[in-house]
């Protein structure tokens, strides 16, 4: 078994996909890059492509709730749900961004 | 899955993720979670502890988010100043800036060209630059270096407001001169005036009749000093200014539509106006002064107003100020209080000239103006090149063929900054009357008291004397500039003035102790010693009236409590209504209606003008003095091109007689109109007019809809109905983009201090994150106050702001 394999499917999987998912978080708070960065090492760690589809959604909802509770925590909440387009277009970067690039990641990365 | 379609896979993915990045970099960096610019904004501001090397000051944010500054000397006061105003307000700040700048542009598009182009050729910023040099070395040139300090400290080292993102663009460094140039623009907003334009072309266009609708006075009794043996003003004749006097008004006809249409959307706005009042001791239970103020000015996104109690061993002041300068403009000290409306005044003159050899002739010599090119910076756009072009009198501006030369105070340097400064100082109402001795531009209707029970009423600002051929003439006219018409002694404009051809100060009409005095822009005095301003300057008497009635009935009940001013500040009953709905409901008129508009009639029965958002009565009176005031001056003004700015003031209106010529529809030959036909034909149109609408009520009409410049939903305030009007001392007013009022309700009370109180329609907060983005706005909207006390919060600070010097 490859190490990627290992890391995709071992005890230590779970550990890996958590790990990956804080980097991307940390990333994502300094760069909407970060969010990518974060889309790809979730794919990476998928076991399928498909299997990327939801890794890099579950990221992005994971980035999303982050953010919000990051609003809800300075009590910005009830002016983020008002900005109408501005929530959609962050929702829609929140999902949108790590999904393509998990899903592109786990295509290019197949096994090693 | 095969390696042909696992590459397919990754080529779309990274294809979109490049696309997005070239094609939606900037929503992406706008709105991405957890980086977005937009939401950087969102954190409250975290500095706790901020270095300033002015020495120690602190600030307690009380839970309507005014700041209570508290430092140990004033440098250190005004570089915290600066930081709060930015950490607040930054963008509104930039905005005002560079709107007067002539900046916009730079910023926003093409969209602000036109408000570019006249802003730079009137050449603010040349004016604020020589108020600075002008002041930099009295008392506030400290302060104001001190604040630009504290605010680009802020810009520096804070979150920039969330409209830099969505603009894409950055904050350039605040100056000393910023802050004078947005004391112009305040300035020029409440006394820059175009009115002749107006005037002379209606004149031109519509014959010398007109002239009957732009009189010298409106024929009211009401002015606000009602009996001229009241004046405390020194003896004043003009002669004393210049060699002789007579009536003598030059003039300049001709017809300017295009100049007054260019000018129209910068001039005065006409729905601007204020109230305030002063009771003495002599008649309030507490033996107490009270005084009263809410200025009527747009109603912004955030408000035009932020509140500010600033502290020193040698001051302690609280009120109002504008963002972008450091000191409070409307408010009280622990000893003394003062409040301003705006003097009606005509504070500019325009002049024409003859054109020779690219130049101008000014009496008897051929003048080249002094012509300076500009380049207006347009984001995503060509950069535009315009001539800022000036003569002796001032800026030239040139529309349709015709040019003008513009005098206004304001272009000269002025004290405004340093006369605010002194107020802030006030211990007694004879510090505010020394501080009112500088005082130039805008001229303001003061009204002051202090705890040991003295009153004040001072128009404080200086007012020119128009001067033709040695002879004091009248303001209201275009002069003939080539001649020397109209000159203005003592003024440089763009330089130092030394005002000596100017009213001197003492012979400013004014009353000293004043027992009962109210002032809502109408005319100061009657037969003032020297010309003051006319019909077109000075307001309506409606909101003057009623206030002075309710003060009279107030006074002749009894003592005066805080609860009685409050009461007169939340009244609602329009004297312009009371005045019209006689002529609505006239038995000529109603027996010439249509059904409908007859039936819209039985609502004005028994009506007592008061203007409430659930009131029928109201509506019906609202649209159909529209439609009356349409309906009069339409068939005469439109075909000559002429929109309803160019319509004469209400009260002219109401004084017509019944069977005045301008009833009479000029598109029906075979009759003539009187003043029942036209109010039976203006019901007949508010009939239709509420059908298509569907407006029931008052406050469907009068509606609450204040908006942030870039007018998107979750930037712009709640809508509600609105109780008021333009006429009444509750004062807003909704029409059309319009939205105007009191910016700013304050009743201070020396007797109690927990009675001071004060309220701004919104929040303390420009950024729309924020819980004091419009916190007070349901308190204004219904007439309640908040504490205006000297004293701070308990508990730490927020800031801290510390170093040395």
């Amino acid at each position: 078994m490859s190490v990627l394999s290992e890391v995709r499917t071992g005890r230590r999987a779970e550990l890996a996909l958590v790990v990956a998912t804080l980097v991307g978080l940390v990333a994502a708070s300094f760069h909407w890059a970060g969010l990518v960065v974060g889309g790809v090492l979730v794919g990476i760690l998928a076991t399928s492509v498909r299997r990327a589809v939801v890794q890099g959604l579950t990221f992005g909802g994971v980035a999303l709730f982050v953010h919000v509770a990051r609003l809800w925590w300075f009590g910005a909440l009830d002016p983020f749900f008002q900005t109408g387009l501005v929530l959609v277009l962050t929702v829609g970067i929140g999902f949108g961004l790590p999904t393509v690039a998990a899903v592109g990641a786990r295509a290019i990365v197949d096994d090693v | 899955m095969n390696t042909t379609t696992r590459a397919a896979i990754a080529v779309v993915c990274t294809a979109a993720l490049v696309a997005a990045s070239v094609l939606g970099g900037s929503f992406l960096g706008l709105a991405a979670p957890l980086s977005g610019d937009l939401y950087e904004s969102a954190a409250p501001e975290g500095a706790t502890q901020v270095d300033s090397p002015y020495g120690s000051a602190s600030v307690w944010y009380d839970d309507d988010g005014v700041p209570h500054i508290d430092a140990e000397n004033e440098e250190a006061l005004y570089f915290a100043v600066g930081y709060v105003q930015a950490r607040d307000r930054l963008f509104q700040m930039d905005l005002q800036r560079r709107l007067v700048g002539g900046r916009l542009s730079a910023v926003v598009g093409e969209s602000t060209l036109e408000s570019d182009r006249f802003y730079r050729s009137l050449d603010f910023q040349s004016a604020a630059e020589a108020s600075w040099q002008s002041v930099r070395g009295t008392d506030v040139g400290t302060p104001i270096e001190a604040f630009t300090a504290g605010v680009n400290h802020y810009a520096g080292t804070g979150g920039l407001p969330p409209e830099y993102a969505l603009l894409d663009a950055e904050f350039e460094a605040w100056t000393p001169t910023d802050t004078l140039l947005v004391g112009k623009l305040i300035s020029w907003q409440l006394s820059g005036s175009f009115a002749d334009l107006r005037r002379a072309t209606a004149v031109s266009r519509l014959g010398g009749n007109a002239t009957e609708l732009y009189p010298a006075t409106l024929d009211h009794d009401v002015p606000i000093v009602r009996d001229p043996a009241e004046s405390d003003a020194a003896p004043f004749s003009p002669a004393d200014v210049v060699e002789n006097t007579s009536a003598a008004n030059a003039n300049v006809g001709g017809d300017f539509g295009a100049l007054a249409e260019w000018t129209d959307t910068y001039d005065k706005d006409p729905t601007y106006g204020s109230n305030n009042w002063v009771v003495s001791g002599e008649h309030t239970a507490s033996g107490k002064p009270l005084l009263a103020n809410d200025p009527h000015l747009a109603l912004t996104v955030p408000p035009i107003w932020y509140e500010m109690h600033l502290s020193t061993d040698q001051m302690d002041v609280r009120g109002v100020g504008f963002p972008g300068i450091p000191m409070v403009v409307i408010g009280r000290t622990a000893d003394a209080a003062w409040g301003v409306t705006n003097v009606g005044g005509d504070f500019t003159d325009l002049y024409t000239y003859e054109m020779r050899d690219g130049g101008y002739v000014y009496e008897g010599d051929v003048r080249e103006f002094d012509t300076e090119m500009e380049t207006i910076e347009v984001a995503d756009g060509e950069n535009v090149e315009i001539a800022v072009r000036k003569s002796v009198h001032g800026p030239v501006i040139e529309r349709g063929g015709r040019t003008v030369g513009v005098a206004w105070p304001g272009f000269s340097a002025t004290n405004e900054s340093l006369g605010v400064y002194r107020l802030n100082h006030a211990d007694s109402v004879d510090d505010i009357r020394e501080a009112l001795r500088i005082w130039d531009v805008p001229a303001q209707n003061f009204v002051a008291a202090d705890r040991a029970g003295n009153t004040l009423y001072y128009p404080a600002g200086q007012y020119p004397i128009r001067v033709t051929d040695g002879e004091v003439v009248r303001g209201d006219t275009i002069f003939d500039g080539s001649a020397g018409e109209g000159e203005w002694r003592g003024y440089e404009p763009y330089g130092q003035s030394s005002w000596d051809g100017f009213v001197p100060f003492e012979s400013i009409p004014h009353v000293e102790d004043p027992d009962v005095l109210a002032t809502a822009n109408q005319r100061t005095i009657d037969d003032p010693a020297f010309y003051m301003g006319t019909s077109m300057t000075y307001a309506d008497p409606y909101r003057g009236q009623r206030i002075y009635d309710l003060l009279d009935d107030a006074v002749a009940d009894g003592d005066v409590t805080v609860e009685t001013i409050q009461q007169v500040q939340r009244d609602v009953r329009s004297e312009a209504a009371t005045g019209f709905t006689p002529y609505a409901t006239s038995s000529d008129a109603v027996a010439q209606m249509s059904p409908d508009a007859r039936e819209l009639t039985t609502e004005l029965d028994g009506w007592d003008g008061q203007m409430r958002a659930d009131s029928r009565a109201a509506l019906v009176y609202r649209i159909w003095v529209d439609e009356f005031r349409t309906a009069t001056f339409a068939d005469e003004f439109e075909p000559q091109g002429m929109d309803d700015s160019y319509y004469p003031r209400l009260f002219v209106l109401q004084q017509l007689d019944a069977d005045s010529q301008w009833y009479d529809n000029r598109s029906t030959l075979e009759r003539t109109e009187t003043r029942a036909d036209i109010a039976a034909e203006a019901m007949n149109r508010t009939a239709e007019r509420l059908d298509e609408e569907g407006w029931e009520t008052y406050g469907e009409f009068n509606t609450l809809d204040m908006n942030h410049p870039f007018d998107r939903k979750f930037m712009n305030y709640p809508e509600r109905p609105m109780d008021g009007s333009r006429f009444t001392v509750f004062n807003f007013r909704s029409a059309g983009s319009t939205q105007a009022g009191s910016s700013w309700r304050m009743v201070v009370d020396f007797s109690d201090e927990d009675d001071s109180v004060g309220v701004v329609p919104g929040g303390q907060r420009g950024v729309f994150w924020s819980d004091h983005y419009h916190d007070q706005l349901d308190e204004w909207a219904d007439g309640e106050y908040k504490a205006l006390t000297l004293d701070r919060p308990s508990g730490s600070p927020d800031i801290v702001f510390g170093g040395g010097r």
